[in-house]
This record gives C-alpha cells, structure tokens and sequence, in this order.
C-alpha cells in the first residue's frame, strides 16, 4: 500500500500519510470486506479514494502534461529506473496516473479498470493510450513539448524525492 | 495493410489496453487488433515495442523500499482509532442505559445501544487481529533452530565491529548466565538487530560470543541441557531459552575450547 500511495503522490510524507489513512479508514469499514483474499484491491481502493478526496481539497493542478492530444508513437524503452518513473508519473493528471497504477500496479484489465472508475471501456482505452505514451516518451527521454515553449510546465513542487526513501 | 489514421489511433489505443504478458487479445473487443496485427508488419513492430515498454515500467512500478518503522506507526495508530472508538462506544452505551434508568419507556434504544458496544467490542478484536496478520508476524512465533542459526549469522556481524563495548556491570550484565558460564565475559554491548531489536552481546575472548536476547519468540531449542545448532566455518553455535531469554553462544573456530567446557551442562538459563 505505501508503495501505491507512493507512486500516487510521488512524496515519501505524502505516502506515508496516505498509507496510514487507508489503513485507518479500512479498520473502520472492515465489515464492508466481503472477501478477504481481495483485500489488497480493497486497500488499493481505498487508498485512491483517499487520495482524490484529498486533492479535491486543493487548489486544481497546474504544470502538469495536457495528454488530451495523442503524441506520436513512444519509443521503446529500456530498463526503468525507479525514480526516473517517478518523475515522469508525478507530471500526469491525476486521472492518467490513476489509471496508469491501475494498469502497471494494480495490473488489472482494461475492463476492470472501467469497472473499478466506473467509466467506459472506450475511455479506458484512450486514457491508457495516452497516458502511456506520454509516459513512455519522457522515460526515452525524449524532449517534453514545453522545452520547445509547448503548454506543458514543470509540476509543482514536492516533498522529498523519490530516492530519498529508497 | 492500408489504414486510416483515426482506424490507427483506435487500434493503438486497444493496444494500450492490452496488459503486457496478458491475454487480453484473445478478447472479442480485441479482434479488429488481432487481425490488424496479423496482416500490418509496422503495427506488429509497434506491438513489440510496447510490450516490451510495458514490462519494463511494470518491473519499475515496485521497486520501492518500505521505509523503516511504518508499519510500527499505523499500528499504532490503528490501535489508538480503535481504543478512541471502543471509549466512544461504552460511554454511548453507559449513556443509554442512563437514559433508560430514567425512562424505562425507552427500552428499545437501550437494547440497540448494548447490542452496538458488543458489537464495537468484536469490531475492534477483529480489527485488531486484521492489523496484525497485515503488519506483522504473529507476536509470538515459533522460531526454527535453521531461523536462528542464520540469525547468528547477521548477530556476529553486528557484533564484531570494535567500538561499543564495556564491562561495566549494570543490569544489562546481569543478563549473563554466570551460573552455566563461570568462566565470566570479556565485556558487552547492546545491540539491535532486525531479527531481535534488543540483543546483549558478550565477548567471551577468541573470537567468541554469548548473545542473551530478552524475546517474545519462542525458539526451539531446548531449555536444559542446550541445543547445539549446525554452521559452517568452523563455528560451532548452542543455544537455550530459559522464559523470554534466549542465549546463543557462538564460539568461533579461533576458539580451542568446546561448548561444554564454556557452558555447564545441567546449569543452563
């Protein structure tokens, strides 16, 4: 779980935090576990809910990437380091992450996904296309479209990096 | 294979919903992408490429390390909700049945508050069982001679480094067998490791140690005479536990003597 909030709000504070409120919350909705062999993705959802109720308290996001175009196709990539992805995932929208953790983390399908957000199978499919291009490109390490005076600036800033907790 | 580049963009977007390793191309919303990639070599190359991005992040995803100690402090805090709660609970219950002894009309709500405090009693064993299982392993857990054998391992590490030690004699010196071992201590230090967070070492000279460990395990070995534990090196390792103290005696193979000339049989713990 801390490693899922981790990759959600890219703070070792941040995570921390998120982790112990999942936990927190899960010890009070216990009774609502219907299966326990499904606790992790009981947890995990519990974890997302408390993350986006969180951000809906802030200011809305600014300096993240617009992925509502379609790049070009990524490029293959190599081995990724850890913070490196970290990096590259603290510049998605919250939703394209989401749906990014639930795809790589979570390794759920795309029909679970539109299960787990309640969203179209179509929508699933496009926000992954996305988010995974853009994702791909900056772990290529290919130029981000406002180092060319695009409309993508850097994220606001964070708590400590990613490798400071490694 | 000729192709529009919205029919393109559909099927990168099916491609991107195809987890790496999975199957989920055998599925019916898939089939247009099966085709496609059997007929369109660019395509199958794009494919290629993707899966293997995918594998590559998805290898990354978990590579994080847990930071010390935070299972510790959501337990804790777990435990803390959880006596707030069973607090709140009984003083609601001790509320109504106030209420009740003043108003015997309301007896319905008594019963419903009774029936609520048991059930926040059972509520919070669960929960508390529930944070354990996750956290930690059980409290108290038979620990393997094989287990302690590699923990002496990392024990002798930990001690071997020269600062730390004294031969101040205080109650954490008191931890030593002296009645087993007469022949006494060279000095001592505390020290913590990720097996047992509070370990005694003493230096028995040679190259040799008794490690007296204060534990909530129960290892298996024997409390009278001891267990003698298999090691490579030349070391030869005997350990008992006498009530929540496990001794560990770890004599190197610099060490002439044998294990039943530095511990007494008959005299343990």
């Amino acid at each position: 779980v801390y490693r899922y909030a981790f990759r959600l709000t890219g703070s070792q504070a941040d995570a921390e935090d998120l982790t112990q409120q999942t936990f927190l919350v899960a010890q009070q909705k216990l009774a609502q576990l219907r299966q326990p062999e499904r606790a992790a993705g009981w947890l995990f959802a519990i974890c997302r809910t408390c993350f986006l109720k969180a951000r809906a308290k802030r200011r809305p996001q600014d300096g993240q990437v617009d992925v509502t175009e379609l790049p070009a196709p990524a490029p293959e990539i190599g081995p990724v380091d850890s913070e490196q992805l970290q990096a590259a995932l603290d510049e998605l929208p919250d939703e394209t992450r989401l749906i990014l953790l639930l795809f790589y983390f979570e390794e759920l399908s795309y029909r679970e996904i539109a299960r787990e957000l309640d969203i179209p199978i179509g929508t699933v499919m496009s926000r992954l296309s996305r988010g995974k291009q853009r994702l791909r490109q900056r772990l290529a390490g290919e130029e981000r479209p406002n180092d060319a005076g695009g409309h993508v600036a850097r994220p606001a800033a964070r708590h400590a990096p990613a490798r400071s907790v490694l | 294979m000729n192709m529009l580049p919205h029919e393109r963009d559909r099927l990168r977007h099916m491609m991107a919903a195809c987890r790496p390793d999975g199957e989920d191309l055998a599925d019916a919303e898939m089939s247009e992408l099966a085709f496609a990639l059997r007929e369109d070599a660019a395509l199958r190359a794009e494919w290629e490429r993707q899966q293997h991005s995918d594998r590559a992040i998805a290898a990354s995803m978990h590579d994080l390390a847990v930071p010390a100690g935070l299972a510790e402090r959501i337990l804790a805090a777990a435990a803390a909700a959880e006596a707030a709660d069973s607090k709140a609970a009984a003083v609601t219950a001790v509320q109504a049945d106030a209420r009740a002894s003043v108003s015997p009309v309301q007896s319905a709500p008594k019963r419903f508050s009774r029936r609520a405090w048991v059930a926040a009693v059972i509520a919070a064993s669960l929960l508390t069982a529930f944070g354990t299982w996750f956290f930690w392993p059980p409290a108290s857990r038979q620990i393997p001679k094989e287990l302690l054998a590699d923990y002496v391992v990392d024990w002798r590490q930990a001690a071997a480094p020269a600062e730390g030690w004294t031969n101040r004699s205080d109650s954490v010196a008191s931890l030593f067998p002296t009645a087993s071992m007469p022949a006494g201590y060279v000095a001592w230090k505390r020290l913590a490791t990720r097996q047992e967070p509070s370990l005694v070492a003493f230096n028995l000279g040679s190259g040799s140690y008794l490690f007296a460990v204060k534990t909530r395990h129960k290892y298996q070995v024997n409390s009278i005479p001891f267990s003698t534990l298999s090691a490579t090196g030349g070391v030869r390792i005997a350990a008992w536990q006498s009530g929540d103290v496990l001794y560990v005696v770890v004599l190197s193979s610099d060490d002439e003597r044998n294990l039943q000339q530095v511990v007494r049989t008959g005299q343990v713990g």
